[in-house]
């Protein structure tokens, strides 16, 4: 990692009160009030954390306890505290500074090896105009610009930020560390805003690693990781910023204060080396947090691998369906604008065992009072949370307008069995009380049709227009045999596979009405070699 | 003798007749056939369409396509076309009233009154006809009078466009304008109504068989609509080759579903059972055709009157047979689904963006709706207090701040008893799918404050729930005066008198006279729907020259009187406000611009 100077003009603009004299040495922070500052001052004595920069600065300036202590306990906490009464001189400064390109070097280190900048080039070279000695490089404006990529696996898969269609055939090129690679495109996932690019080599990469991530608080230091070449117009610094917020939303994204427009892709670190996010195109920093099981299903799906099953196992539930509460009864109720409302609790779930029943208002989670209102108390509650099985919760409920506490524990949720019945060309699956309410579905005592195999005995109705069998039928009977769960339906199956019989006789509820269809077992994909 | 040989000429003549029946050996529709049909075809046009018809009896019943007439009142989708001409082929022209339509089978019963009588047309067996049969289509396609188009009967059993019966196809041409025109056979006998094309094909055209139009006919004559018997229970699919071979049953008709506590529950029926017989007749549907028919068969009985059935029951092999004695019901009213606009009337208030319809038993299978009591929502505008509110189409209110309101009339007591107040926030439970909510309706009173008398003439009083709910949804505070009852004129800031035929008794009523009169004096906004604009011309001192309208039939009384008679479809002039009241739309404009200017007097 290069570290070139850093520009002043880079410099976090840093609020002026609190600067005296440590104007020079670019050390200062953002969003700690003098009075904190103060206390901060009189009440540190001994190092708050002992951390990797903490220890680099220690070495760099020799024991000098006042400055010391502070600006530990100011980098620690989260934003360096340095309302210095006497202002450290030039010499210190400079080694002040330098510790501190140190350790913020020693930060982006870990990260380092995983960063890859991602060029695209349309076959047309970019202009190059000679005026008066002078040579202008003018980039194509159809070139999409330069952004950082990840390495996510040891087999050369990248993310970027953005949308680059897998069939459009720009021509990518991928740098890592000193070596140029091409890659293409091989996966989009609209909903994150974001690609997965396969590298077009041998060559074993360092995957960087996702487990371990932080958040980054109002005034908290962060580093901006850009990977750089010397064409383009980045430069591979480390940038030191300053979190001044997080905007809510499906993920959370840090916001700095640095200007990230032209950063898209970066990885950004906390001081520590730990993975805050990733800079997307919206100039905000995507939470690791919030993205990481996203991101694990994304980099599945490309890579076809399974997601590790244990992720899915931990990952709690609660069994409960909310509906924020509508603005003008909380009003004339007199309830808290971020009350959700109960709608069921399913049979067997946390959530019922808690005694939660339709009706109550959930008005706290976990002792606090929900703050939320509206969609976002219900983003929230389902994905901010990231419960994990095992965990204990509390809710209070209003109930009759009295407040009521309830206990209870995330369990894993219940995985409804899949059948794939080729025969017929079904897919099916069971039914759980939660599937029964959210899609109200006829009956649960049958198996849902989730997809009809084209061609198959259960689509050739003989008429363009409808398939016998259509997605969301709940099938009943199978050869006159009940279905009411898979295990019963693959049993019938069976049987059917057994003793081949040419038709089959399934009844259905497609809504609220029951059906029958008979489903000819001999149309279908034909087997070639039986073919005689 | 001289009889006799007469008949015997005559039944030669006949015979002679009967061996010309098969086509002719050349292309050409023979002149004498088109001199025979042209005078019965007649072109159809309205406000918002036009079609084609044709004549059935010499008195000026015509038939002609459900969707050529139908009106385009979102509301009420029972009305038709308000303005409806009738264009012989000699271009005479005649105003008509629709008796009945329906629009699924897609059939129009109109009449005029021509003072002469007309040619009406032959009827073919539409019941036994061939594939492959020369036809010719006599209609208006795209504005096109008298147009014949030529060709055979491509299909004579259609299912597949999902009508209720089942459908010929055709390749003579058929193009937007020969809706309800006939298709004739070779003897310029009525096969059928043409109804539908298929757009972007070519040559694929659809006629309704004239023998469901003439069942129609005689449902619109006798009840003005088609009364339909409820077939107990579902017979959705028809025994096709796989599905007979599973059930190893090669004849029958079978029972799909049934719902639960249904009349056909009841009488003993259930899904799976194969119907073998009806009524002693054996009865089968191996095609989709023979089970429409066999639908078609049991719906245009008469309700009320008792059907048997023989049905098989049980697995195959070791089935028993049962005999079910079931009462027909009458069908309740559909709603809009398919080819159907629905009969079931909507009543909206605008201002709260809230619709609410009867539930019907189609319309819980159709939308998988709850047992619930309650009416429906079919109309909640984003943006609007019932949007707001949260409300969606099709949820089912059950009750008002508490109060049960299992259909419309008790929901609209309950919800008015809350806008009457004012009150702020009107608490609605909603059930949805399997979850029930409350939430809470906060409407915008606009016309708050505002006093508002609306005169109801004593009979025939259109409209008046319209303006009744719509006002009060608004917040205004309404005063219902019926006519001939002395009012205080000064305790109102609008005087509203509502249209109707009865309207024209209060022309002559002196106490809404002298009200109109003392209010008008006053600087108080008076408006008139319909009739009642002539009211206003009696009344108001110093008239001549003021812009009014009113119905067409009174306009006269309104020019004699000297006013500037206009006849938009709302006309303002200073505080005086009327309508024509032609239609829905015409009194919601109306009523609009009476907010607007009641508002501006406040």
């Amino acid at each position: 990692m290069n570290l070139g100077l850093i520009p002043p003009s880079l410099w976090p603009r840093l609020p002026r009160r609190v600067l005296h004299d440590a104007d020079a040495t670019g050390v200062g922070h953002a969003g700690i009030s003098e009075a904190e500052t103060n206390d901060m001052i009189t009440n540190s004595r001994t190092p708050v954390v002992n951390v990797p920069h903490v220890r680099a600065l220690r070495k760099a300036i020799g024991p000098n306890p006042p400055v010391l202590w502070m600006l530990a306990a100011g980098l620690a906490v989260g934003g360096g505290g340095c309302a210095t009464r006497r202002a450290p001189s030039p010499l210190e400064g400079q080694a002040l500074f330098a510790a501190l390109q140190q350790a913020v070097g020693a930060a982006g280190k870990k990260a380092e090896p995983s960063l890859a900048l991602v060029k695209s080039e349309k076959s047309t070279p970019p202009t190059r105009r000679t005026v008066g000695g002078v040579t202008f490089v003018m980039r194509n404006p159809a070139d999409i610009s330069p952004s950082g990529g990840i390495l996510l696996t040891p087999r050369g898969h990248v993310l970027v930020p953005g949308v680059i269609k897998p069939d459009q055939d720009d021509r990518l090129t991928v740098v890592v560390g000193e070596t140029e690679h091409v890659a293409r495109s091989i996966k989009v996932d609209d909903t994150l805003g974001m690609t997965i690019l396969k590298v077009d080599s041998d060559e074993a990469f360092e995957a960087l690693d996702l487990a371990d991530g932080a958040d980054l608080a109002v005034g908290e230091w962060a580093v901006v990781l850009k990977p750089t070449d010397e064409d383009s117009a980045f430069q591979k610094l480390s940038l030191l910023a300053v979190c001044q917020g997080e905007k809510a939303g499906r993920y959370r994204r840090f916001l700095l204060n640095q200007p990230l427009a032209s950063s898209a892709g970066a990885l950004v670190v906390n001081l520590s080396g730990q993975v805050v996010g990733v800079v997307d195109k919206t100039s905000g920093v995507l939470s690791i947090n919030d993205v990481r099981e996203d991101l694990q299903r994304f980099l599945a799906d490309a890579t076809g691998e399974r997601l590790p099953d244990e992720e899915l196992q931990k990952k709690g539930w609660l069994g409960a369906v909310f509906e924020p509460v509508n603005k003008e009864y909380a009003r004339a109720r007199n309830l808290p604008s971020s009350a959700l409302l109960v709608l069921h609790a399913a049979r067997n779930s946390p959530a019922a065992a808690a005694g939660m029943r339709a009706g109550d208002w959930v008005v706290g989670l976990n002792g606090k009072p929900l703050r939320l209102s509206g969609a976002l108390a219900l983003e929230y509650f389902s994905k901010s949370l990231r419960p994990r099985a095992g965990e204990p919760f509390g809710v209070t409920v209003l109930r009759h307008g009295k407040p009521v506490e309830l206990k209870g524990t995330y369990t894993k949720a219940p995985q409804p069995k899949t059948l794939r019945a080729e025969d017929l060309g079904v897919t099916v699956t069971g039914i759980t009380d939660s599937m029964l309410f959210s899609q109200n579905l006829g009956t649960e005592h049958g198996v849902l049709v989730t997809e009809v195999h084209r061609g198959s005995p259960a689509a050739n109705s003989g008429s363009a227009r409808q398939t016998l069998i259509v997605n969301k039928d709940i099938i009943v009977e199978l050869a006159g045999q009940p279905t009411p769960t898979i295990a019963a339906f693959g049993k019938v199956l069976e049987t059917i596979r057994r003793d081949r019989p040419p038709v089959v006789l399934v009844k259905y509820y497609r809504g609220w009405l029951t059906g029958y269809a008979g489903l000819n077992l001999t149309l279908g994909e034909q087997n070639p070699a039986s073919q005689e | 003798m001289k009889r006799l040989q007469y008949l015997l000429v005559a039944s030669l003549g006949a015979a002679v007749a009967h061996a010309q029946q098969p086509a002719p050996a050349s292309e050409d529709i023979p002149d004498d056939i088109v001199r025979k049909v042209d005078p019965s075809v007649v072109a159809i046009q309205h406000e918002t369409a036009a079609g084609s018809g044709f004549i059935i009896t010499p008195d000026g019943y015509l038939l002609s396509n459900g969707h050529v007439v139908r009106g385009s009142d979102e509301e009420d989708p029972t009305q038709p076309a308000k303005s409806i001409t009738v264009i012989l082929n000699d271009e005479q022209k005649f105003p008509a009233k629709v008796v009945g339509f329906s629009l699924d089978p897609d059939v129009a019963l109109l009449k005029i009154d021509p003072g002469h009588s007309l040619r009406p047309v032959e009827f073919a067996d539409s019941r036994h006809v061939q594939i492959g049969q020369r036809c010719f289509a006599v209609g208006m396609p795209l504005g096109l009078k008298r147009t014949f188009t030529g060709g055979i009967l491509s299909n004579v059993d259609r299912t597949d466009l999902g009508t209720e019966t089942k459908v010929f196809q055709t390749d003579a041409a058929i193009n937007p304008g020969n809706s309800g025109g006939p298709l004739f056979d070779h003897n310029g006998r009525v096969l059928g109504i043409n109804t539908y094309a298929r757009s972007g094909a070519n040559n694929l055209g659809f006629t309704i068989p004239i023998h469901v139009a003439l069942t129609l006919k005689d449902h619109f004559l006798a009840h003005g609509r088609f009364v339909r018997s409820d077939l107990p229970c579902y017979t959705t699919c028809e025994l096709y080759a796989e599905l007979a071979r599973a059930l190893q049953a090669e004849r029958g008709v079978l029972v799909s579903a049934v719902l639960p506590r249904s009349a056909a529950d009841k009488a003993g029926l259930r899904a799976g059972d194969i119907i073998v017989a009806t009524d002693g007749q054996s009865t089968s549907a191996r095609t989709r055709a023979e089970l429409l028919d066999y639908n078609w068969g049991v719906n245009t009985r008469k309700p009320g009157s008792q059907i048997s059935f023989t049905v098989l029951r049980g697995s195959p092999g070791a089935r028993q047979t049962h005999t079910i004695q079931a009462q027909l019901q009458t069908m309740e009213l559909l709603p809009r689904y398919g080819f159907h606009a629905g009969e079931i009337v909507e009543h909206r208030y605008d201002v709260l963006g809230l619709g609410v319809r009867q539930v019907v038993t189609a319309s819980r299978i159709l939308h998988r709706l709850p047992e619930a009591d309650g009416v429906l929502v079919s109309t909640a505008r984003q943006g609007d207090p019932a949007g707001k509110a949260g409300l969606k189409g099709n949820d089912i209110l059950t009750h008002v701040a508490g109060k049960p309101t299992p259909d419309v009339a008790a929901f609209q007591r309950e919800l008015e008893v809350h806008l009457a107040r004012g009150a702020k926030a009107i608490e609605l439970t909603v059930v949805r799918g399997r979850s029930t909510r409350v939430t809470a309706l906060a409407p915008f009173y606009g016309l708050r404050n505002i006093r508002i008398a609306l005169v109801i003439p004593a009979r025939d009083a259109e409209h008046v729930d319209l303006l009744r709910r719509e006002l009060l949804a608004g917040g205004a505070t309404l005063a219902v005066v019926a006519p001939n009852t002395p009012t205080d004129g000064s305790r109102h800031d609008v005087i509203l008198l509502a249209g109707g035929p009865g309207a024209r008794d209060l022309w002559t009523d002196a106490e809404t006279l002298r009200l109109v009169k003392e209010a008008h004096a006053a600087g108080k906004v008076v408006a008139a729907v319909g009739p009642s604009a002539v009211v206003l011309a009696n009344a108001i001192v110093g008239i001549e020259g003021k812009k009014l309208t009113t119905t067409k039939a009174d306009s006269a009384e309104i020019i004699r009187r000297k006013a500037n008679y206009t006849g938009k479809p709302v006309e303002t002039d200073g505080k005086v406000v009327t309508t024509t009241g032609f239609d829905r739309a015409t009194v919601r404009d109306f009523l609009k611009t009476l907010d607007r200017i009641a508002r501006a007097n406040r």
